[in-house]
Parts: structure tokens; C-alpha cells; sequence
């Protein structure tokens, strides 16, 4: 078939199988009951007169404003930094083993709560902080509000702009870049002319990614934002502290424009992206420039960032250990002792409930991605488009959002779930699947069309190639998503602040509760559990999966 | 489908395939509808090699996937040993297919490539080790059975996935350009050991390919297309000496189409003025009349640089390009440029760019086409 055209009728033999109507119902009621009708309940709650009386109230519009601010700040800077950092990482003349060290150091704050950056912000430049307090000998000057959450959350986020750029610079063809040298032009020049150039939408997504992720982040305006709010701080205050639900649902309302307008953006300019990315991945990787004045700036800059990420992040395991923060740092085990086993064992049952619920949620939200994605890509169940901009809906809303939803839906009947294990694994679905989804889709696309064919010619049904070609080809995808679902599952905290309850502990909810009694040293001891249970877990993955994979398939 | 036909193809062999007024309609990026395959008809007797041939965008692969089941005709029947398939689903059609990029599945080794398609039949695993050994020895593939796709070379992939499409004993074998990521060398082994094998087991094949040598040197029948429609068909020879069209001849090898004019029908010849000399060409059955222009197809080979014999020609030499067993020259002769080609070692003193050369025309070769 000739690119660019399709075939206008289906093959006559394509009805919808009852497989396909079995899968697809049961994926609609789950769509409608944990999706829509949570994001209903929240805009019936918000709906009335008082909107913009709400709207309109000064702490409303200061809240806006910081929050745009604050986003636009971050997003713009976090990208900066990623895509020099992406640029020493795959086009900078370094030992390969730097290279290797700087994009793992990247990864860390991708598998880490954001907040943990807060806590450690609180730890170095808070008012007992170790530079504030401790070596520069300020009393009561802490860098909390607007310039500690930017370095917080660039420290957070860049690297998910980062790994954006990266593989953008890697599916660059380097016989671009070749041919800006050939024709004369200097490394500096090239960078400027070719590389950027052609990376500038890759990079309007990435801001546009750390935009969002910085205006839905919840911890960190929580801990560190001292008197600057946000929106999801002012909603989680008009909430929890107010218990004025209905201004807390129009806030919410509002903080989804933003992320929607994002979305579409991003989509429009990924639509127009194609041209960065040259069909197939590279077949050999581009040339590194050992031009010293681009080599060393941007080597340092690299460095400088990945100590930075180093030092936030093992503060917060010596902020745990130590016995009264900026008084007294002789080493203790005093704090793990109480978060874990005083007021009847909270700490642990937060593990324990976190673990556990976080593992369900993985297993069963990958179970429902590799089915959704199947029914998208595969079956032909009328409404099959549909369905994706649903199941996908999700990505754009933010977490607390979908939590307001949730604690509002199922706080009544007919649904009364509050307070269950359920609602928590529930919204750890809703907030997983996506991604779970997007993963399998992608990854089913890259089997190429002419192996389902082949199968197709040799008698196969449609079932069996799934069964035999597809499916073992996208397991590692699927067992990688696993992976990633519980490790956004048990550091989520926007997400589930609304619906923890007495019975069922999170540990990221628990660490905010620390933080809200100023027990620093008790949440950087969650904290330290939290990173304890997400690395055990991830390289558990790696061992289990990835090596295995990456043997098997010669890679 | 009756049993007893469906047992007949089960078991293998030749069989006849019929293409009716087979048309396929795909809509454009823009919304226009565009004919890919438009009414083509096509018989191919049982035991056939016959070629699909013709340029990209000329529908040869979508007739193909047509007949494999990949595409469902937008009307038209495809005929298989007499029965209607076209509305039969590819997994029940018994047909093989070699695809372009072989299609290995890359998780599977040589053996369970092989294996597949019987053990989607769910046959006993007795029959699957059998079949399976028998075919991987017809291809010489026995010491690779537990190799990965992605540890063999070229040739062996292409090996592999031939014997995938042969073992079920399929009762049509169809192959779409599944030469062209092998290296010059290599193509010329495996286009004879791919003809060898289907005379052997005499399983009618329909080849796809948009290379003229190619089809010539594996086809029983080649069907030249244009447009989504066939051009002509015919045996390589008769295609080369007796095209129909134009078209065919300039696809076929390389042609010289000169202007000419009849001068008189002379039964089974015809007077024709080429070059303000006349010559007798055979009458190919294209109606003619006097003072009428045509054009007659001349293949470079069957134009002479050496002087003597009657209607010698003058020329100048344009271009000479070595390619070791032969020399091409392009010659003008008053105006017009013709293409020559001569063995490579039959000159001493070479003929270079700028000299003056006879030229003679083999009026017994020249063949009468339409203007």
C-alpha cells in the first residue's frame, strides 16, 4: 500500500469477535465510573453563583498568578539546563563511563518524589539549614517561596525534559550535523544552526512538559512554599484546612485549563515534530565534539547539576540520621525508631500499606494498559478511537484533581468507598493506565507490520499472533511498565492526599504530615524509606527483566 | 470451501490461479480516491512462474497482497484452483508469502520460524519435527536450526523465510521483491536457487519486482504494468523481441525507437523509411497503412559500427561506456541518438568519443510499433 493512503473499506471478515466486545465493555464501565464521573462530581461541586466571586477573591488570583509564574520560571530554565545537559551527554567528547554516570544521576529524580528535593531544600537552605544556618550563621533566613521552589523543582524536573531531548538527539541523524561541518561551519555554529534548530519543537514539548509538572506539584509548594501559594497548595489548604469543598473544586477546575491548553500544544507542535526525528533510530551514533570551548562549559554546567542532584538527594538520608537538625548532628536512629514503631507502628504500617496497595496497582494497571492497548490497536470494537482519548484523559488532569474527584465521587452513595483500599488502588489506575497504554501502543507499533503478516500467512488468527509474536516481543515493555506504575504509585502524593484514610497509610502522606508538625527529621526518615523501597524495587526490575531481555535479543 | 478442495490444497501442487476484474481503490491523503489496481485480469497456469513487473506506484504489489489476502479487493474475484478466495481471511488461504524484509519473527529461532505455521495448525509435534527438518534441508539451513534471525547473514534470512513460506506445502507461492536487500552477488545465487526450487516442486508462483533483469531471468511469464493495469504478458523472449508497446519496450531492456514511415504493405512485411532508408520489417500484425508514422524498436545490440553491406548509415560517437563484457556507445546519426552495444573485447583500436563510425541497422531484428 502506497504511504499516506488507507484502505477504504474493512476486510469483510472484519466483525468485531465477541473477545473484542467482552474486552471492550468492561473497559468502557471502568472508564466512565473512575474517570468521568469523578471530574463530573468535581465541576457539579464547583458549578454556581459564587464562581467568580471565588475567582475573583485576592488569595484566588495570587494563587493563579504564582502558580503561572512559578511554572513559566522552571519550565524554561529546567529545559535550558536539560538540553545542555542532553548535548554533553550525547554529543560532548567524554568517557563513556561520564556519560554512562551523567545520564543515571539524570534518572534519579525521575523514580524519586519531588518533594524529597523540598525536604532537602529545608534541610541545607532552611532556617537551621546546614548553609543558612549552620555555615554562613544567619538566624531565622531561609530561601523559601519563589527561589527555593524554582531550584527545587528544576533539580526535580529537568530531568524529565532531559531524557525528552536526549532520545531526540539520539534519533537525529549525525550525517546532519556531519554535513554543517563539512560545508565549514564550526561546532558552536553547528550546534546553533542544526542541532538546536532542529530540536526547537523537541524542546517547546519539554517546556511545555515541565510546565505542567511544575504547576501540579503539590509537596513541594507544601513544604517549601512557605507564604507564596499555588494553586494546589491553596487548594489542599481550602480543602483540608477550610473544608470549603466548593472553592477548592473551582480552584481545581481552573488549574486544569492550564494543563489542558498544554496539552493541546504539545500536540499540535508533536504533530509538526516530524522532521527532527528521521525515521528509523540512527544507525550509528554522531560524532562528540572535543571542541574545548564548548566542551568545558558545558561539562561543568553538566557536573555542577549532577552534584547538585547528588547532594539534594543524600541529604535528606543524612537529615534522617542525625539527632536535631542545624543544633546538634551527632547520628541517631532515633528518628527512623519513632516514625516507625511509636504512635502504634504508623511508620511501618505507611511501608506496608504503601507497598502493598503501590504493587497492586502496578500489576493490575498494566494488566488494563495491555488490554486497553490491544482494543486500540487490534480489535475493531466501534469506539475503539474513543477510547483512547479517554483512557488518555487522564495524563492532562492533574493529580489533585482527580483526588477531589475521587473523595467527592465515592464519598457517597452510590459508590461509598472511602476509607477502602480500593479508592487508593483505584486512583493509582486512573493515574497509571495512560501511561501503561501509551507504552504497550508504542511498543506494538514497533512491531513491524510485516511480522503480524507474516504470522497472518502462516494461519495464524488474530488471537494467536498476539499471543505468540506480539506479546513476547512487547513483554519487556510491559514488565518495564510494571516498574514504572509502582514507582509512581508509592510517590504520588497529590494524587492520594484527598483519599488516605486512618485504615490505609501512604508513606508520602505521612511525610507531608511530618513535615506540617515541623518533624523534618521524621519525614526525611520516610523519605528515606520511600528511595529505599523505589530502588530495591527498580534494580529487583532490572535484574528480573532487563538484563535477561537485553541478552536474549543480542542487544 | 468444499473439503474435498480444501484436502487437494492441503496436500500441495499446482494449481491454477485467475485473476477477474480485480480493482482496488484506495483513498488518497487528500481525499481523492485513486484506483491502485484498476480491473485487472490475469490467468496463471498451474506450475507458473510468472512475474509482476513495472515501475513503483504501478499497483504490482498491491495485486499482490490482493491475492495473499492482505487486501480485500474493492471488486473482482481471485481464483484458486477454481474456487472464489477473494472474501477467504489470508490465515485460511493456504497460500505462502516471502515479504521484502523477510518478516522473521525475532524472538523465535530458526527452527520455530520454520514451525510456525504448523504450530498455529496445532499438527502433532512428530509432523512439525518432520516437515520442518525436510524443508530446512531442501535449503541447506540444517546447521542453523537454533540460531537467532539476527545471527544469520542476508542470504541466510532469505533462506529462512523461504522455507517458513514452503512448509505447508502451500498451493500458491508469492514473493514481494524479496531480493532487493541482498548484495549484487548474492541476488544472482538466490534468483536461480528460488527458480530451481519451484520447478522442482512445481508450485505455482507470482513474483513481485520492479527489476527487468530479474524478471527475465527467473520468469516463465512476465505481466508488464502500467497504471494498475496490465500492460502486457508474455514469455521474457517475447517481451524483449516483440513488445507490444512502447511502453513494454523501453521497460524490457534497453530499446532504440526511431521514427519511421510506411511506405508500403508487402503481405507479410512492411516497407518502412527510417533514416531516409527503406527497410523490409516483418508486419507484426499491427495495422498499417502507407504514409502512416510508426516507430521501430531496435535493441542496441542489433545495431552494427562496422562498415560495408548496403544501407550504411554515418555517425558520431557520443559517449562510450566500458562495462567490461560489453562497450555502449551512444551514436548520433543525423540528429538522433542511438544506442549501441558491442562485446568488449571486439575492437582493437577503441572507438572514442568525437569519431565518425558507420552504422548499420539489422532490418531482420527491427520490430514495428506504434507512434
Amino acid at each position: 500500500m502506497n504511504p499516506g493512503t488507507r484502505s477504504i473499506e474493512a476486510p469483510r471478515w472484519a466483525t468485531p469477535s465477541h473477545g473484542s466486545w467482552l474486552l471492550g465493555v468492561p473497559l468502557w464501565a471502568w472508564l466512565g465510573v473512575f474517570v468521568l464521573y469523578p471530574l463530573v462530581s468535581v465541576l457539579l461541586t464547583s458549578a454556581g453563583e459564587s464562581y467568580w466571586e471565588i475567582l475573583a477573591a485576592p488569595h484566588s488570583r495570587r494563587a493563579i498568578f504564582n502558580t503561572l509564574a512559578l511554572g513559566a520560571t522552571v519550565a524554561v530554565l529546567a529545559t535550558a539546563v536539560a538540553f545542555l545537559y542532553a548535548f554533553t551527554v550525547t554529543r560532548i567528547a567524554l568517557p563513556k563511563r561520564v556519560h554512562r554516570l551523567l545520564h543515571f544521576i539524570a534518572l534519579i529524580p525521575t523514580v524519586t518524589p519531588p518533594f524529597v528535593f523540598g525536604v532537602s531544600l529545608i534541610l541545607l537552605f532552611g532556617r537551621r539549614g546546614l548553609v543558612t544556618h549552620t555555615w554562613l550563621g544567619f538566624s531565622g533566613v531561609d530561601l523559601y517561596g519563589f527561589p527555593g521552589l524554582v531550584i527545587v523543582q528544576v533539580l526535580a524536573f529537568f530531568p524529565y525534559a532531559y531524557l525528552l531531548l536526549r532520545s531526540l538527539l539520539l534519533e537525529m541523524d549525525p550525517t546532519l550535523d556531519e554535513a554543517g561541518v563539512v560545508y565549514g561551519g564550526t561546532p558552536f555554529y553547528v550546534m546553533r544552526r542544526i542541532t538546536l534548530r532542529l530540536l526547537l519543537p523537541g524542546c517547546a514539548s519539554a517546556v511545555f512538559l515541565v510546565f505542567t509538572l511544575s504547576t501540579t506539584d503539590l509537596g513541594n509548594p507544601m513544604f517549601i512554599g512557605g507564604d507564596f501559594m499555588v494553586l494546589t497548595s491553596q487548594i489542599y489548604v481550602t480543602v483540608i484546612g477550610l473544608f470549603n469543598l466548593k472553592a477548592g473544586s473551582v480552584l481545581a477546575i481552573v488549574l486544569l485549563i492550564p494543563c489542558l491548553i498544554l496539552l493541546a500544544l504539545q500536540k499540535y507542535v508533536a504533530a509538526r515534530e516530524s522532521y527532527a526525528t528521521v525515521g528509523e533510530r540512527a544507525a550509528r551514533p554522531a560524532t562528540r565534539t572535543a571542541d574545548p570551548w564548548i566542551r568545558v562549559p558545558l561539562a561543568v554546567l553538566s557536573f555542577a547539576m549532577a552534584a547538585f542532584v547528588i547532594v539534594f538527594y543524600f541529604m535528606i538520608v543524612v537529615g534522617a540520621s542525625v539527632k536535631i537538625w542545624g543544633v546538634n548532628y551527632t547520628l541517631t536512629f532515633e528518628h527512623f525508631r519513632r516514625v516507625l514503631f511509636e504512635s502504634w507502628m504508623l511508620g511501618t504500617r505507611a511501608v506496608v500499606d504503601t507497598m502493598f496497595l503501590g504493587a497492586i496497582g502496578a500489576v493490575v494497571g498494566s494488566g488494563i494498559g495491555l488490554l486497553g492497548g490491544y482494543l486500540v490497536t487490534y480489535s475493531r470494537v466501534p469506539g475503539r478511537h474513543w477510547f483512547d482519548l479517554f483512557v488518555t484523559l487522564p495524563m492532562a488532569v492533574p493529580g489533585i484533581l482527580m483526588g477531589l474527584g475521587f473523595s467527592i465521587a465515592f464519598n457517597r452513595p452510590p459508590l461509598l468507598l472511602s476509607g477502602t483500599a480500593f479508592i487508593i488502588v483505584a486512583i493509582f489506575l486512573v493515574r497509571t493506565v495512560p501511561y501503561s497504554q501509551r507504552a504497550v501502543v508504542a511498543a506494538i507499533m514497533q512491531v513491524h507490520k510485516s511480522l503480524r503478516e507474516a504470522s497472518t500467512m502462516a494461519g495464524a488468527t488474530e488471537l494467536q499472533t498476539f499471543r505468540r509474536i506480539v506479546f513476547p516481543m512487547i513483554r519487556p515493555a510491559v514488565l518495564a511498565g510494571i516498574i514504572f506504575n509502582f514507582t509512581r504509585n508509592i510517590t504520588t502524593l497529590s494524587g492520594v492526599i484527598f483519599v488516605v484514610s486512618p485504615r490505609w497509610r501512604l508513606l508520602t502522606a505521612a511525610m507531608l504530615a511530618e513535615v506540617e508538625t515541623g518533624r523534618i527529621g521524621g519525614a526525611a526518615s520516610l523519605g528515606t524509606l520511600l528511595i529505599v523501597v523505589v530502588w530495591c524495587v527498580n534494580l529487583l526490575g532490572y535484574l528480573l527483566f532487563e538484563r535477561k531481555n537485553l541478552r536474549r535479543l543480542g542487544a | 470451501m468444499g473439503n474435498h478442495h480444501e484436502q487437494s490444497l492441503r496436500r500441495g501442487g499446482s494449481f491454477e490461479l485467475t485473476l477477474e476484474g480485480l480493482t482496488k481503490v484506495f483513498q488518497a491523503a487528500d481525499g481523492h480516491e485513486v484506483a491502485a489496481v484498476d480491473h485487472l485480469s490475469l490467468r496463471v497456469t498451474a506450475g507458473t512462474f510468472l512475474t509482476l513487473c513495472g515501475p513503483s506506484g504501478c499497483g504490482k504489489t498491491t495485486t499482490l497482497r490482493m491475492i495473499a489476502g492482505l487486501e480485500t479487493p474493492t471488486s473482482g474475484e481471485i481464483y484458486l484452483a477454481g474456487q472464489a478466495i477473494a472474501h477467504i481471511p489470508p490465515n485460511r488461504r493456504n497460500v505462502g508469502l516471502v515479504f521484502q524484509s523477510y518478516a522473521l519473527f525475532p524472538h523465535l529461532t530458526v527452527f520455530d520460524n520454520v514451525a510456525y505455521p504448523l504450530q498455529v495448525k496445532k499438527e502433532a509435534a512428530a509432523v512439525i519435527r518432520r516437515d520442518v527438518d525436510e524443508v530446512l534441508g531442501l535449503l541447506e539451513l540444517t546447521a542453523l536450526t537454533q540460531r537467532y534471525p539476527n545471527q544469520l547473514s542476508g542470504g541466510q534470512q532469505q533462506r529462512v523465510a523461504l522455507a517458513r513460506a514452503l512448509v505447508t506445502r502451500p498451493s500458491l507461492l508469492l514473493f514481494d521483491e524479496p531480493l532487493s536487500n541482498l548484495d549484487a552477488r548474492l541476488r544472482i545465487h538466490v534468483r536461480s536457487e528460488i527458480r530451481r526450487l519451484q520447478k522442482a516442486l512445481g508450485i505455482t508462483a507470482v513474483y513481485v519486482t520492479h527489476d527487468q533483469v530479474e524478471a527475465m531471468s527467473m520468469s516463465d511469464e512476465i505481466a508488464i504494468m502500467r497504471d494498475g493495469k496490465i500492460e502486457q504478458v508474455g514469455a521474457p523472449k517475447t517481451l524483449y523481441f516483440h513488445p507490444a508497446t512502447k511502453y513494454t519496450a523501453e521497460f524490457i531492456g534497453r530499446a532504440n525507437l526511431l521514427p519511421a514511415r510506411v511506405q508500403a504493405v508487402e503481405g507479410s512485411a512492411v516497407r518502412v523509411q527510417v533514416f531516409g532508408r527503406d527497410y523490409r520489417v516483418a508486419h507484426t500484425g499491427v495495422a498499417v497503412s502507407p504514409n502512416e508514422d510508426v516507430a521501430v524498436m531496435l535493441r542496441p545490440e542489433s545495431v552494427s559500427l562496422n562498415g560495408g553491406g548496403p544501407h550504411e548509415l554515418e555517425g558520431t560517437v557520443r559517449q562510450t561506456t566500458f562495462a567490461g563484457t560489453t562497450v555502449e556507445y551512444v551514436v548520433d546519426v543525423g540528429g538522433a541518438e542511438l544506442l549501441v552495444t558491442e562485446l568488449g573485447d571486439s575492437r582493437d583500436v577503441p572507438l572514442d568519443e568525437g569519431m565518425r563510425t558507420p552504422v548499420r541497422l539489422n532490418a531482420e531484428r527491427m520490430h514495428l510499433l506504434r507512434a
